[in-house]
C-alpha cells in the first residue's frame, strides 16, 4: 500500500513534462527489449531508431536540448542507416 | 535527488543491462552491435542525468538573463560535452564493427558468432 | 598530496606540445590521401617519425594549458581550480614520451622496409596509435583520458586487422566488443567522478579528495575504483582480460605487435599513476592492484612455456612482463613506482627488439612455428646475436637493462614487507629464461629439419636490421648507465610514493 502511495505522490507532484518523461522511459526500455528479440534484422534497426527518438525527448526534459538535437539526428538517421547498409550487404534474417 | 533524476538513473541501468545482455547472449553479430549501441545509450542517459538540477533552467545563456541567476539555477554543462563526444564515438565504433562484420560474412558466409568461432579454430 | 602537481602552474606555455600531438594526426590524414604512392608514403612517415623524435627535447617543461585561463580562485574556496585542458610535461613524462617516440620511429623503419605494397594506410593507423598513447601519458584531465583510451582501442584494432587475414578480422571484432564495453565503463567512471567531486581536472580532484572536502572513502569512490581496475586491466593486458590482448599480439604483423605492446605498457603506467593519485584514501586499493599484477606475471609465463609458436610465445611473455610493471606501480612505494616505470621503459625496448627479430625470421622463412624451424644460425648470424642479447635482457641477466629494473622491483618488494612478491618475481624470471632459450635453441642451434634444407631464403630487410641494432644498443646503454632514465623518473617516485601498510 505504501508503494502505491509513493507512486501516486511522485506522479502528482511532478510537472507535465516529467510525466511525459516517465512514459517515454518505459517506452524506450520496451523498445530496447523488442529490438533484440526480432528475427528480421531490418525491423530491429528501425526499432533502435524509434528508441533513439524517445531518448532524444528524455534528453530534452533533462535540460539538454543540444543533446536532443544530436541524438535525434544521429540516432534516427546515421546509426540505423549504417546498420541497414551492413544488413543489406550481408543477410536480412537471423539464422537459427 | 529529485524523482526524475532517480528514474533517469534507473533507466540508464536498465538500458546498460539490456545492452550487455544483448552483447553476451545473442548469437547474431548484428544483434551484438545493437547491444553495444544500447549500452552506449544507457551511459549517455546516466551522464545527462548527472547534470540535471531540479526545477532548473537550460544551461544556455539567453539574452536578458543575468549571470548570477544562471549560476544558481542552470543545469551542469560539462556532462553535455561528454555526451556529445560519446555519441560521435558510438557511431564511429559501430561503423568499424559493422565493417569487420561485413568482411567476416564475405569470408565465412554466416553471421552467427558460434559458427565463425568453430571455423576459425 | 604531491608537490609536483601542486606547484604554481603558470609555467612553460609553449605551442610545441600541441605540434607533438598534431603532427601524427595530420600525417595520418595525409598518408591516407597518398595511399596510392608507396614511395611518398614511406618518406613522409619516416619524416614524421624523425620530426616527433627531435621535437621532444625542445618542449618546455611544466604545465601547458589550452583555451582558457590557467588558474581560477575565488574568495572562500580552499583550492584553486584549473578550468582549461591541461597537459603535464615534467621530467618523467619527457623520458616516457621520448621512449615512446623512439619505438614509434623504430616501428616505422621496420614497417617501411617489410611491407611491399600499400604501406600508406597501415602507417597512418600507426600514427594514430602513437598520438593516443602520448595523450594518455601527458593528460591531466579525466575526460581527455577517456577520449585517448577510446582512440587507442580503435586504432589498435586497425593495426591488427591490417594483415588482411580473416583470423585478424575475427580477433579485431572481439577486441572491439571488449573495448567498447570497457570504454563505456570508463564513461561511467567519468560521470561518477565528475558528479562526486565537481571538477574534471585530476590535480584538482586529488586535492579535493586529499583535503577532505568530500569524503574520499565513500561508496561512489569504491564503485569508481572497481570499474577503474577493470579498465586498467583491459588497457594494459592484465588478468582477467589478458586472453584478448595476447590474441591481438599474436594475429598482428610482428612490428605492429611490437608497437601494440608498447602502447599497453605505457597505458599501465599512465592509468596506474592516475589510480594512485585518486584512490589513495581507499583501504585495500593497492592490495587489489598488486594481486592483479602478480597474477598476471604467473599466468603469462605459465602459458608461455607450453607454446610452440614463436609469436604466441612472445605474446604471453609480453603479458607476463606487463605484470611486473603493474606490480611495481601498484606497490605505490617510491622504489616500486621507480621500478615499475623503469621496467616499462626497458621492457618496450627489448620486447620490440624481440618482435622485430621474430618478424625477420618470419620474413625469411614464412613460418613462426617452432617445430618447423631450425639451423638458422648460419644464415642470419647478426640477427641471432641481436636476438640473443634481447633474450638475455628479458631474463634479467646482469649487464643489460632488464637486470637493472628487475633489481629495483625486487628491492621494492622486500622493502614493502612482501617477500612473497620478490620470490614470485624471481621464479617468473627464471622461467622466462628457460622458455626463451628453448625458443632460441629450436630456431637457431638445432640442425635443419628436412622441410627447410635447400630452400632459397630472401634477405632480411635493412630497416629491420638497423632497428634491431639501435634497440640492442639502447639495452646495453641503459644496462650500464641506468641513471640516464632513473634520474628523470625520480620526481614521480618521490612525489607519489607512500609507505606500504
Amino acid at each position: 500500500m505504501s508503494l502505491l502511495d509513493e507512486l501516486v505522490a511522485v506522479l502528482v507532484s511532478s510537472t507535465s513534462t516529467d510525466i511525459i518523461a516517465y512514459v517515454l522511459m518505459i517506452l524506450s526500455v520496451l523498445g530496447a527489449i523488442a529490438a533484440l528479440l526480432q528475427k528480421d534484422l531490418i525491423r530491429a534497426a528501425v526499432i533502435v531508431g524509434a528508441e533513439s527518438v524517445a531518448l532524444a525527448l528524455i534528453f530534452h526534459v533533462l535540460l539538454a536540448p543540444d543533446l536532443a538535437l544530436t541524438q535525434a539526428v544521429v540516432g534516427t538517421a546515421l546509426l540505423p542507416g549504417v546498420i541497414i547498409i551492413a544488413i543489406y550487404k550481408t543477410r536480412r534474417t537471423e539464422e537459427d | 535527488m529529485s524523482p526524475l533524476q532517480f528514474w533517469a538513473y534507473m533507466l540508464s541501468v536498465a538500458l546498460c543491462a539490456i545492452g550487455i545482455a544483448g552483447m553476451l547472449f545473442f548469437d547474431n553479430l548484428i544483434k551484438k552491435v545493437i547491444g553495444f549501441t544500447l549500452l552506449s545509450d544507457g551511459v549517455n542517459v546516466m551522464l545527462t542525468a548527472t547534470g540535471y538540477l531540479e526545477r532548473g533552467i537550460v544551461p544556455i545563456l539567453l539574452p536578458g538573463a543575468t549571470t548570477a541567476e544562471f549560476a544558481a539555477r542552470a543545469g551542469l554543462v560539462f556532462p553535455i560535452g561528454i555526451v556529445l563526444t560519446n555519441i560521435v564515438i558510438g557511431v564511429s565504433t559501430t561503423a568499424i564493427m559493422l565493417a569487420l562484420t561485413m568482411k567476416l560474412y564475405r569470408k565465412y558466409g554466416t553471421l552467427s558468432a558460434s559458427k565463425i568461432l568453430k571455423e576459425v579454430r | 598530496m604531491p608537490d609536483m602537481w601542486e606547484t604554481a602552474r603558470a609555467l612553460g606555455n609553449v605551442p610545441l606540445i600541441a605540434v607533438l600531438i598534431l603532427i601524427p594526426l595530420v600525417m595520418a590524414v595525409v598518408l591516407n590521401l597518398l595511399y596510392k604512392n608507396d614511395k611518398a608514403s614511406r618518406i613522409s612517415a619516416i619524416v614524421a617519425g624523425t620530426a616527433v623524435l627531435f621535437l621532444i627535447p625542445l618542449i618546455g617543461e611544466g604545465y601547458h594549458w589550452f583555451a582558457g585561463q590557467p588558474i581560477i580562485s575565488y574568495p572562500g574556496s580552499p583550492i584553486q581550480y584549473a578550468l582549461s585542458l591541461e597537459y603535464v610535461f615534467l621530467a618523467p613524462q619527457r623520458i616516457m614520451v621520448l621512449t615512446l617516440a623512439l619505438m614509434f620511429f623504430v616501428t616505422i623503419l621496420s614497417a617501411t622496409s617489410e611491407i611491399e605494397r600499400r604501406p600508406g594506410p597501415y602507417l597512418g593507423i600507426l600514427m594514430l596509435n602513437f598520438m593516443a598513447t602520448a595523450i594518455v601519458l601527458l593528460v591531466n584531465d579525466v575526460y581527455h583520458l577517456w577520449i585517448a583510451v577510446e582512440i587507442a582501442s580503435l586504432a589498435a584494432v586497425g593495426l591488427a586487422a591490417s594483415t588482411g587475414e580473416p583470423v585478424a578480422h575475427n580477433t579485431g571484432l572481439k577486441y572491439l566488443f571488449v573495448g567498447g564495453f570497457c570504454v563505456a565503463l570508463l564513461a561511467i567512471i567519468v560521470s561518477l567522478l565528475v558528479g562526486y567531486t565537481g571538477v574534471s581536472n585530476l590535480t584538482d580532484m586529488s586535492l579535493i579528495l586529499s583535503k577532505g572536502l568530500v569524503d574520499p572513502s565513500s561508496p561512489v569512490m569504491y564503485v569508481a575504483f572497481g570499474l577503474f581496475v577493470l579498465v586498467w586491466a583491459y588497457a594494459g593486458g592484465l588478468i582477467p582480460v589478458h586472453p584478448i590482448k595476447s590474441e591481438l599480439y599474436r594475429v598482428s604483423m610482428p612490428h605492429a605487435a611490437g608497437f601494440l605492446q608498447t602502447q599497453s605498457k605505457f597505458m599501465i603506467v599512465g592509468i596506474g599513476v592516475i589510480m594512485l593519485r585518486l584512490f589513495a584514501g581507499l583501504p585495500y586499493s593497492r592490495a587489489i592492484m598488486v594481486a592483479i599484477g602478480v597474477g598476471t606475471m604467473i599466468f603469462g609465463v605459465t602459458m608461455a612455456i607450453i607454446q610452440d609458436d614463436f609469436r604466441r610465445l612472445l605474446a604471453y611473455h609480453a603479458i607476463s612482463q606487463g605484470g611486473y610493471v603493474a606490480t611495481g606501480i601498484a606497490l605505490g612505494t617510491s622504489l616500486g613506482i621507480m621500478g615499475g616505470a623503469f621496467h616499462a621503459i626497458n621492457h618496450v625496448i627489448y620486447k620490440t627488439a624481440l618482435f622485430l627479430g621474430c618478424g625477420a625470421v618470419m620474413y625469411r622463412t614464412k613460418t613462426a612455428s617452432l617445430k618447423d624451424l631450425g639451423g638458422l644460425l648460419r644464415e642470419m648470424p647478426i640477427e641471432a646475436f641481436l636476438l640473443l642479447c634481447s633474450m638475455f635482457a628479458i631474463s634479467g641477466i646482469p649487464p643489460l637493462n632488464g637486470f637493472q629494473s628487475k633489481v629495483r622491483l625486487m628491492e621494492a618488494g622486500m622493502e614493502a614487507g612482501l617477500p612473497e612478491v620478490t620470490i614470485i618475481m624471481l621464479l617468473v624470471s627464471i622461467t622466462t629464461f628457460v622458455s626463451m632459450f628453448k625458443a632460441f635453441y629450436l630456431i637457431f642451434l638445432r640442425p635443419k629439419p628436412q622441410s627447410m634444407i635447400g630452400k632459397q631464403l630472401p634477405k632480411v630487410p635493412m630497416g629491420t636490421r638497423v632497428a634491431m641494432i639501435i634497440l640492442v644498443f639502447l639495452c646495453f646503454l641503459l644496462g650500464f648507465f641506468p641513471e640516464l632514465a632513473t634520474s628523470y623518473l625520480e620526481p614521480l617516485a618521490r612525489e607519489l610514493g607512500r609507505p606500504w601498510v
